[in-house]
């Protein structure tokens, strides 16, 4: 097939480019030769276009319905949707390689496209980390998960997969597909891998700086990558935040288990990087201001990229059985090779370059941003520490005491929830701190009013009937914190409107818009703390009740009251291979007429085993009624019903959070101009002075 | 691999109610626990096999079996922690949804951790307060809210882009 040779050939091109790119760069980098370099630039750009075409390739496969192709035959079936068929590129993991491998060409793309305008000693080291990086998926994709396979039939009546054909085989092509696993047929399951992904791959670009400032070794070139990866650590840091909201929202829309996070091994890989990324974001604001925590913020982005490496690992290799791995396969031995490797090279550079990246400046006080940030850092390793603990504790406690024994949802929520609440109460009170020295006199001068007002908040909701000390706690801390976060801003306002009389609307998006990424921060502070609101919410005052009801029989929960009307099943036409119960219900909210539910709750089954447990929503600011129909079964049809309390907040609170980082992302005019009015500067000041 | 998963646990929700109907000869019960019983000690165990979900929530055949055995037990009188304590014996600690009280290491290790990483930060922001205050040159920056003080820090701030 034509279609599979030009892809397969695009592939090797590819890898071939890579590795030209990485020796050229590398040697372009020793000899300074800058010629070398910008061969090895150009190598590197012909990556993504090659890798286009190799995915492309594989996408006509699947719209072809070309089963010779061992992928194709794997993820696609003739009956399966055109946007399905392309999608499928993912949907499996030899797919999900090559996908991965074109993300990250893009990215890498991105950054080359330019000339490069930076520290010119750090170009060819960041070319050769990034593309280095951008190799070894290269080399997986093309000897252990090679997604142009193809189906032989060999002389002995045996079917097998190669690339290249066996002696004595010719090519096999079945009738019909396999066809994508049902579970990723879901418009969630479809872009939150991508967007996942998109993140995993965004850090390498900050993870290639810091070695290139290593390799290149020089003082300034320190400083440097920290300002230059900003933006693509924010970028990283944004993809990463989506896909794990998304996932967290596929999750409650069609898992059917009320929730959103349930400590999945798989998840945990993907927060893991999240977590330790969110440290590195917040110490680079030392090291750019106060030439501090250098070496801190080296690990910080080494650790980060490791198990960025490790999550990807996760979830295409199935190490640990969960929802989303794939099977055992291959990939186990290069994976980890590849982050012994990355581990090694990377505590090496660091020991060498130790006094390079020795601190500017001193601590001044305990009570300053920098120690808040210290604090901050140590909060979110913490957390870290026991997601991984908790992650691999199968593996562990596999091979140490020889029982496998698993972290669950309520380990995880006991060992986190404390941590979280100490982050949230820094989260709000860490930006009051002044650079060098503050003391604790300003700072309870200036949180006077928002502890008042939280303990009010904290009253409000005893007397609302909620006991819980933990919930209580959780509150209070949150009010807290958003107060003094919305304090802040309103105070930056007021500085603004004195200083320039300006009106409040004009001080607000001039405040904004002067530092975004400060304002942007503050915003991304305030979707955390209405996320709050919504895990305290479901986490610990849930409702639920479960019934076998015969038709017109109710079930009553809060203010809810629901009557069972009988259910259907069907087989859709474009599916087959998926059975679907219909239940239908009335909802009678607080003694109100009956309004049937509509979407109804369903239920899919698969026929390959597993299913979809989507709910029928009500959902309101102060609480999601969630129906789920289990089926039916002699006469009775099995309803189950939780209300999840301000369970909105979460995604009301996501949203906030993804805009806040936008704002702190986006390249702004205003900060674009005065970097420029600054350069302009110091060349006349330079020029002056020669 | 995940047919596989599917028929072991078929297997085992068989096997079990093989070994039960074999050993236990079940006496009448007494009165129908209600599901919002079954679940509620559904919700402390896990299958073995499959993936991470609680017993509540999983709809595979083996879990149902599970839950009805579960039922089962109600109806005899059996309490939460017996029944949970029947699936550990049986299965071991992995069907357990919480171990952390059985399992001190667990949490004594990040413990233990979060200490010697804290009394670490401590020592190090010490030693680096005490060099930064012999170091101290110029007047710390601080300010009133609401005073031109503060206004100004958020002005020369924003002039940072800090």
């Amino acid at each position: 097939m034509i279609i599979v040779d030009i892809g397969l050939i695009a592939l090797v091109l590819a890898f071939a480019s890579a590795a030209y790119a990485v020796g050229a760069a590398a040697y372009g980098g020793r000899t300074k030769r800058p010629a070398w370099v910008a061969s090895a630039r150009y190598a590197a750009l012909t990556i993504a276009p090659l890798l286009t075409i190799a995915c492309l390739m594989v996408i006509l496969s699947n719209l072809t319905d070309n089963y010779n192709l061992e992928y194709t035959y794997r993820v696609s079936n003739r009956d399966q949707l055109t946007m399905l068929k392309i999608t499928s590129l993912w949907g499996g993991q030899h797919g999900s390689v090559l996908f991965f491998a074109w993300l990250m060409s893009l990215f890498v793309f991105a950054l080359f496209v330019k000339e490069w305008r930076g520290n010119r000693d750090l170009e060819p080291w960041v070319i050769v980390v990034s593309i280095g990086t951008q190799l070894f998926f290269l080399f997986l994709s093309l000897f252990f998960a090679n997604p142009f396979a193809r189906l032989w039939l060999g002389g002995d009546g045996e079917v097998s997969a190669a690339v290249i054909a066996p002696a004595g085989a010719r090519p096999f092509t079945p009738s019909d597909g396999q066809g994508l696993n049902p579970l990723l047929r879901h418009w969630g399951m479809i872009i939150h891998p991508p967007l996942l992904y998109l993140g995993f791959v965004g850090l390498t670009i900050p993870y290639a700086f810091g070695m290139a400032a290593l390799l290149g070794g020089s003082t300034a070139s320190d400083a440097a990558w920290i300002k230059a990866t900003r933006r693509w650590t924010l970028l990283a840091w944004l993809f990463l935040s989506l896909g794990l909201l998304l996932g967290g929202r596929w999750a409650y829309d069609v898992l059917g288990w009320g929730g959103y996070w349930g400590w999945d091994p798989v998840e945990n890989s993907a927060l893991l990087p999240w977590l330790t990324a969110t440290a590195f974001v917040h110490s680079v604001m030392i090291q750019e201001k106060r030439g501090m925590f250098k070496i801190w913020n080296m690990i910080l982005i080494v650790t980060t990229f490791c198990l960025m490496i490790l999550g990807t690992a996760m979830t295409r290799t199935g190490a640990i059985s969960s929802v989303h791995a794939f099977a055992r396969s291959s990939l186990v031995g290069p994976f980890a090779a590849f982050t012994g490797l990355v581990l090694l090279g990377s505590a090496v550079l660091v020991i060498w370059r130790w006094n390079y990246l020795r601190s500017e400046n001193r601590l001044e006080s305990w009570w300053s941003r920098e120690a808040a940030f210290v604090l901050n850092n140590f909060l979110f390793l913490t957390i870290a520490f026991t997601v991984f603990l908790g992650t691999y504790y199968s593996l562990f406690s596999e091979l140490l005491v020889g029982e496998v024994k698993m972290v669950r949802l309520d380990d995880y929520n006991r060992l986190i929830g404390p941590q979280v609440v100490a982050l949230v109460l820094l989260m709000g009170v860490g930006p009051l701190l002044a650079w060098r020295k503050s003391s604790p006199q300003t700072l309870a001068r200036m949180t006077r009013q928002a502890a008042l007002v939280a303990l009010v908040v904290v009253a409000a909701v005893f007397a609302l009937g909620f006991r819980d000390l933990g919930a209580l706690a959780g509150f209070g801390v949150i009010a807290y914190a958003g107060l003094i976060t919305l304090e802040e801003i309103y105070r930056g306002v007021r500085a603004r409107m004195k200083l320039s009389a300006e009106s409040p609307f004009t001080a607000l998006s001039r405040l904004i818009a002067r530092n975004r990424r400060r304002y942007g921060g503050y915003v991304v502070h305030v979707g955390v703390i209405l996320m709050g609101v919504g895990v305290i919410g479901t986490m610990m005052y849930q409702q639920q009740t479960q019934r076998g009801l015969r038709l017109g029989e109710s079930i009553t929960i809060g203010d809810y009251t629901i009557i069972y009307q009988g259910s259907e099943q069907y087989v859709p036409e474009k599916e087959p291979d998926k059975l679907v119960l219909v239940g239908h219900v009335l909802l009678s909210v607080a003694g109100g007429p009956f309004q049937e539910m509509n979407p109804p709750p369903y239920r899919e089954i698969f026929q390959q085993g597993g299913g979809l447990l989507p709910p029928a929503l009500r959902s309101t600011l102060a609480e999601d009624l969630y129906i789920l129909f289990m089926g039916e079964e002699g006469g009775f049809g099995t309803l189950k019903v939780l209300i999840n309390p301000l369970v909105n907040w979460i995604w009301i609170g996501g949203v906030v959070l993804i805009v806040g980082t936008l704002l702190a992302t986006w390249p702004s005019g205003a900060a674009a101009t005065a970097t420029v009015r600054a350069r302009r500067r110091s060349l006349v000041v330079g020029e002056a002075g020669r | 691999m995940r047919r596989v998963g599917w028929l072991v646990s078929l297997f085992v929700g068989l096997l079990m109610v093989a070994s039960v109907s074999a050993q236990e000869p079940t006496p009448a019960p007494a009165r129908r626990p209600s599901a919002d019983d079954v679940n509620r000690v559904a919700r402390q165990l896990y299958c073995p096999v499959c993936e991470n979900e609680p017993l509540d929530v999983c709809q595979t055949p083996a879990c149902v079996q599970w839950k009805a055995q579960i039922a089962q037990y109600l109806a005899e009188g059996k309490s939460d922690e017996e029944i949970v304590q029947i699936f550990v014996d049986r299965f071991g600690l992995r069907v357990k949804a919480n171990v952390l009280a059985d399992t001190p290491i667990l949490w004594i290790g990040p413990l233990v951790v979060a200490i010697l990483g804290g009394a670490f930060a401590l020592m190090l922001i010490r030693r680096m307060t005490r060099q930064g205050r012999a170091a101290q040159t110029s007047p710390p920056a601080t300010g009133t809210p609401g005073g031109d003080e503060y206004a100004m820090r958020v002005e020369r701030d924003l002039n940072q882009n800090l």
